[in-house]
């Protein structure tokens, strides 16, 4: 075996596998997560689950039953050792129809037992699923921003639906399938000893070969397992991403050489999954093998003992075929849960690749707590002041933002302008304390950002971002999503406000009408105006736009930014922009160049520096100026 | 009806392997006729060996080390052939899982985007992922062993009709009244798995668009309500779940009391036909034996039941979509397009994105080649829409769409869209190098190209200043680029493929004036000589355009230079332009 070259089929299967190992062991982590999962999601049900583990019993002591009663059929009523005298065949015949009764009965408790502790361990199991997918959810909405940039939303959905839906399946079930099995064997071996205490010596020795067979499949398996999810998990997140951007690959023709990709990796995953599928089948053949093997000697033994006519303690007489039946019968019981712990074993393994997961999730640092001594701001006045802040993005090396030191006024409007990847954006997150800088303050009316209740903050503080998500539903939800208990009335007006109802009124269903995935379809300036509409119904003191108006075609955009202005008065408001004219238009203009501020001061101040400011200024003018001329 | 397509449909799947499918069916009847034996070995052992041992025929005890090696050989050799057949099914199911995944993501990605815009990719995820799971757990899972395994059912009541007949009969009734439940319980759990599925629809549907939209449910502190809303429906799915799930454990319970008061029939059976004398021992083992062989069959199949019908469902959604025709598909008669002048026109044409709102009621439009167009008119009037139907995104309804004098429906849609370059609104990225990313339209750009389109893009230097340069990674968990920086790559990637006519949908509205100036000026020697089809919004962009289309509310106003427009007195372009100057003078001077 040691000088053949790996095979074509191997060398490739090692590189799918090499390719989707699980980079991060840690030990300890799968006890942990199983302790975490009993101890917070399962063991509040555990009166439910004991009951399920004792029907679960009375369920698995249904062979030994069984096997008992056949000896009694073969020794009592059959008599086959012996002959049965004719006078008495009535009699035996009336013990059958007893049998028959009794028999009945028994199926029927069983029957009812079966189905109590199936309902038990499903309800078990949807419990679980229920808080996993609440803490999960909960704790999805707590965590920081940071944590969505490192990860495609496609993942995350796997785990809160697929995932959670796998440790359904099995946390109960196979649980109790194992606790179950373990009481099966126990039972088994007691009762094979109690029969014959050598027969049930050799038994015991058959097991730990048992136990070695497992222990060399089981990291086979659990490689190829976690190597199969994380190969499934790359393979949504890709597709995820073209269905999502179907228009690109359309525009670029790209249809075809996107489904080559595809098949080549979902190819991989039918590789993996085959390979486990093989590496089961080793595991099982090898331990039925053992199975059949120390059960035929059993057999073999026991009847010896008919043969030799041994005496058999237990009965006060000689060995008969009954006894050497039920003996074998209990011993071929007993394996067999070791033959489906193999099974029990894989399904382990998927639960703990899929637990790591959403651990992975629960585990991970949520956004800081409120300080003990946050305040809950009911108003602002909107003085904002950036003191020395130093802001890098988590994964990043070089800072976004480097000593910012800006102090604005309440009630001012400020247009942040510089060029693309200047950190822009970010100085708004940070506003809105979706990231917290590395160094440095931000304080809001002299208080720092730190010291403020987030709720409170936020709903103090809104922002409308340059590219505005839309949820499916109707207009009207959508623009309440700014605040919930807004009346019509007021949706309506901040619909006005932002130019917007009259495009509504124009729909179908109007306010009604449902936008969205599952709905119309809105331009982006559309998208844009409902976003901002939003904002305005939340009446924050300091509003933050992203560029928000860079959709909307020049008229319309000087429109909403007529109300705008006035709704804004006496409101801090920072305006992302590349419009020199909103800048002009606005208090003062903040100029960012590659993450430091270059420029800050009013309008008429910045003019007359040479500047960043300046150039945008003659630029636009000269264009304006050339249109003049040409018109 | 629909039974008769879907299995046409699993048909033509199984097609490509109905060789190795059929040696699987006929493994596993094989092996299930080896696992009919141990019994009968179990039977020889006691009939012929064991019982005439006991009763005075010492002889026989000869015989005991070979039956009890029957018992031991024989379970191995099933064992063995069950393994084999394993692998077989795996293997099988696999490559149809493979064929099944791919044929249904290339259909969706060759559905027109009307389809794609009316279903959304949320849904279009679940038949992709969560549907073609479901089929897969069907194919690759035991369900096929079961099904094959129907066939040792019949197997085993045979050979049970040659030991005694009416302990046969009793086993065929246990059997048949197995069935007549699964059929019963079918429906209701089926009808209860396809309301799971539609509130699991909408629960995957509402958290994909949470998660993605994260900062706005910050912004507007909406965590909690999420939460609230999320386990309101999730409960209601649990419920249903519940339901759906108690029903087949119904059913396989069901199926156990038939089995267990059956096997109780049997047995007591067997013990009366011994003590009368027309049964042996050993023919009570093989009864017993033979019962559960059959019945277990017909209880995995209940226990199946329910994966069986979630992939029926699932198959039926899933060809829900291959079902439905691309509707944007070449002609048989398609030419390509080898060389594009880059003259366009639209002929009267009919569009409706919805059927009863139409946005185009007999639009014609001529763009000439070599020449720029800028399309303008307020938000809405269907400019982006006009650039959609060009691409062939779209189909008309009504009147054709040129491209050199000959209808874009003729022509196939790769060479169409081949001398076509886009730069759409919305800058898409795809996770992946820079390198890829600008790549994307031209698989085998060399680096000298894609860093040609870069510079003339403006990126190249932005790029170059990346620790990875041109193979740092962009999206999730790479480098992070500016709305602006994203652009300026969606532009390279346009022009890389050297377009005869160029798209550009709003494209310079989000970049800041310098980076703006200098894209401008690197487009003005790129765009010499092709046309361009620009929704623009700036004034000095409109004013150098050659020909402007003044467009409201889906229909053409005015078309001509910027002076032939604004000589008109009260035109609506000329109105439409005193609006913007006016404004952005008012601006200059404040």
């Amino acid at each position: 075996m040691s000088g053949r070259r790996p095979s074509h089929y191997q060398r490739r299967l090692d590189a799918i596998l090499a390719e989707f190992r699980d980079k991060e062991v840690r030990p300890g982590a799968e006890r942990r997560h199983l302790l975490r999962l009993w101890r917070e999601y399962v063991s509040p049900m555990a009166l439910r689950l004991v009951a399920a583990v004792i029907l679960t019993l009375i369920i698995q002591a249904q062979p030994y039953a069984w096997s008992f009663m056949g000896k009694e059929t073969a020794d009592l009523i059959l008599m086959v050792s012996t002959h049965i005298p004719p006078n008495e065949l009535h009699t035996h015949i009336v013990w059958t129809l007893w049998l028959f009764g009794f028999n009945s009965g028994y199926h029927l408790l069983l029957t009812y037992a079966i189905w109590q502790s199936t309902y038990q361990i499903t309800l078990i199991g949807q419990r679980v699923v229920f808080e996993l997918r609440k803490s999960l959810h909960e704790k999805l909405q707590a965590l920081p921003l940071s944590f969505f940039d490192g990860i495609q939303t496609g993942k995350l959905l796997s785990v809160v639906l697929d995932d959670v839906e796998t440790i359904r399946q099995s946390v109960a079930g196979t649980g109790v399938r194992v606790v179950s099995s373990l009481v099966t064997l126990l039972l088994g071996a007691v009762l094979v000893c109690w029969q014959d205490w050598r027969t049930g010596l050799l038994v015991l020795i058959a097991l730990p070969s048992y136990v070695l067979t497992f222990q060399y499949f089981r990291p086979r398996i659990r490689d190829a397992s976690i190597a199969a999810r994380r190969a499934t998990a790359i393979l949504y997140g890709r597709m995820e991403e073209r269905v999502t951007g179907v228009r690109t690959v359309k525009v670029f023709g790209r249809e075809r050489a996107e489904v080559r990709v595809f098949a080549e990796s979902v190819n991989n995953l039918a590789r993996l999954n085959i390979h486990i599928v093989r590496q089961s089948n080793w595991l099982n053949l090898i331990a039925t093998a053992l199975s059949v093997c120390t059960t035929g000697l059993v057999l073999y033994m026991s009847f010896l003992k008919v043969q030799h006519g041994d005496y058999n303690p237990l009965t006060h007489h000689a060995w008969t075929i009954g006894d050497a039946m039920m003996l074998y019968t209990n011993a071929g019981t007993m394996f067999s849960p070791a033959l489906i712990i193999g099974d029990l074993i894989m399904e382990l393994q998927r639960i703990s690749v899929v637990m790591r997961r959403v651990f992975d999730i629960l585990e991970a640092q949520p956004e800081p707590p409120d300080r003990t001594e946050a305040v809950a701001l009911t108003d602002a006045n909107g003085t904002i002041c950036f003191d020395d802040v130093t802001f890098t993005y988590p994964g990043d090396e070089t800072p976004t933002l480097r000593h910012i030191s800006v102090c604005v006024p309440a009630g001012r409007q400020v247009a942040v302008m510089g060029p693309s990847g200047a950190g822009k954006s970010s100085l708004l997150y940070l506003l809105m304390r979706f990231y917290d800088p590395d160094s440095g303050t931000i304080t809001l009316d002299g208080r720092d950002l730190r010291d403020v209740k987030l709720l409170a903050l936020r709903d103090r503080i809104t922002l409308v971002m340059q590219e505005p998500v839309i949820f499916s539903g109707t207009v009207s939800e959508n623009i309440r999503y700014g605040r919930l208990d807004a009346k019509d009335a007021e949706v309506r007006r901040a619909a006005r406000d932002a130019d917007l109802h009259e495009f509504v009124m124009s729909l179908p269903d109007g306010y009604d009408t449902v936008v969205g995935e599952r709905g119309m379809s809105l331009s982006g300036g559309q998208r844009q105006r409902l976003a901002l509409a939003a904002s305005l119904l939340s009446r924050p003191s300091v509003l933050l736009l992203d560029d928000t108006t860079s959709a909307l075609d020049p008229v319309t955009e000087a429109r909403v930014r007529k109300t705008l202005n006035r709704l804004m008065a006496g409101r801090t408001c920072f305006v992302v922009t590349h419009r020199v004219s909103t800048a002009l238009a606005g208090d003062l203009v903040l100029v960012l160049e590659d993450g430091g501020v270059t420029q800050f001061g009013t309008p008429t101040d910045l003019l007359a520096e040479d500047g960043l400011f300046r150039r945008i200024y003659e630029q636009q003018q000269r264009e304006s100026a050339d249109t003049a001329v040409t018109g | 009806m629909t039974g008769m397509s879907r299995f046409s449909i699993l048909y033509a799947l199984i097609r490509p392997y109905r060789g190795r499918l059929a040696l699987a069916v006929t493994l596993t009847v094989v092996f299930h006729a080896c696992s009919l034996t141990p019994p009968l070995a179990l039977a020889y052992l006691l009939d012929k060996i064991i019982i005439p041992a006991t009763h005075g025929a010492t002889h026989a005890w000869v015989l005991l080390p070979f039956g009890v090696g029957l018992l031991v050989f024989i379970p191995l050799w099933t064992a063995f052939l069950a393994m084999i057949n394993r692998v077989f099914i795996a293997a099988i199911g696999q490559r149809l899982v493979v064929d099944m995944r791919t044929g249904l993501y290339t259909h969706v990605l060759n559905l027109e985007m009307r389809y794609h815009a009316k279903v959304g990719p949320g849904p279009l995820m679940n038949r992709l992922m969560g549907d073609v799971g479901i089929v897969q757990n069907m194919v690759t899972g035991e369900t096929l062993g079961v099904v094959g395994s129907m066939v040792a059912l019949l197997m085993y009541i045979g050979i049970g009709f040659t030991i005694n007949w009416q302990l046969a009969c009793a086993m065929l009734v246990s059997v048949s009244l197995c069935v007549v439940s699964y059929y019963k319980y079918a429906q209701l759990i089926r009808k209860a798995n396809l309301e799971l599925r539609e509130i699991m629809d909408h629960v995957s549907g509402q958290l994909q668009e949470r998660l993605a939209g994260v900062r706005l449910v910050k912004t507007y502190c909406r965590e909690r309500d999420e939460t609230d809303a999320f386990l309101a429906s999730t409960n209601r799915a649990l419920e249903t779940g519940l339901r759906s799930q108690m029903l087949s454990v119904s059913l396989n319970t069901t199926a156990r009391l038939i089995g267990g008061i059956g096997s109780t029939v049997v047995w007591c059976g067997a013990c009366y036909f011994i003590l009368i004398g027309k049964m042996t021992y050993g023919g009570l083992m093989i009864m017993n034996t033979y019962f559960w062989g059959a019945m277990n069959p017909a209880i995995m199949l209940t226990q199946v039941a329910d994966t069986i019908v979630q992939a029926m469902a699932s198959l039926d959604r899933i060809m829900d979509v291959t079902r439905r025709a691309p509707e944007i598909v070449e002609a048989p008669h398609a030419r390509e397009l080898p060389t594009c002048l880059g003259d366009l026109c639209l002929d009267r044409v009919h569009f409706a994105y919805e059927t009863d709102t139409p946005l185009f009621d007999g639009l014609t439009l001529h763009i000439p080649a070599g020449k720029m167009t800028a399309l303008v008119g307020h938000t809405g009037c269907g400019k982006t829409t006009v650039t959609s139907l060009l691409m062939r995104l779209w189909d008309v309804q009504g009147g054709r769409v040129l491209i050199d004098g000959q209808d874009v429906r003729d022509l196939t849609l790769r060479s169409l869209r081949r001398h076509i370059g886009v730069v759409p609104q919305d800058a898409m990225i795809f996770e992946g190098s820079v390198f890829d990313n600008i790549a994307y339209g031209l698989a085998d750009a060399s680096q000298e190209q894609v860093e040609e389109a870069a510079c003339a893009a403006q990126i190249h230097h932005t790029i170059a200043a990346l620790p990875e340069g041109y193979q740092s990674w962009l999206g999730k968990g790479g480098v992070q680029l500016s709305v602006g920086q994203k652009q300026r790559i969606t532009i390279a990637r346009a022009i890389l493929r050297k377009p005869a006519i160029l798209i550009m949908d709003e494209a310079t509205s989000s970049l800041d004036s310098e980076s703006e100036a200098e894209i401008q000026q690197a487009l003005r020697t790129v765009l010499h000589g092709r046309t361009s089809v620009v929704v623009a919004h700036r004034l000095s962009t409109i004013v150098e355009a050659d020909q402007i289309v003044a467009m409201d509310k889906g229909q053409v106003l005015e078309i001509g230079t910027h002076d032939a427009l604004m000589a008109r007195e009260d035109g609506y372009y000329r109105h439409l332009y005193e609006e913007l100057r006016g404004k952005h003078e008012r601006e200059v001077e404040a």
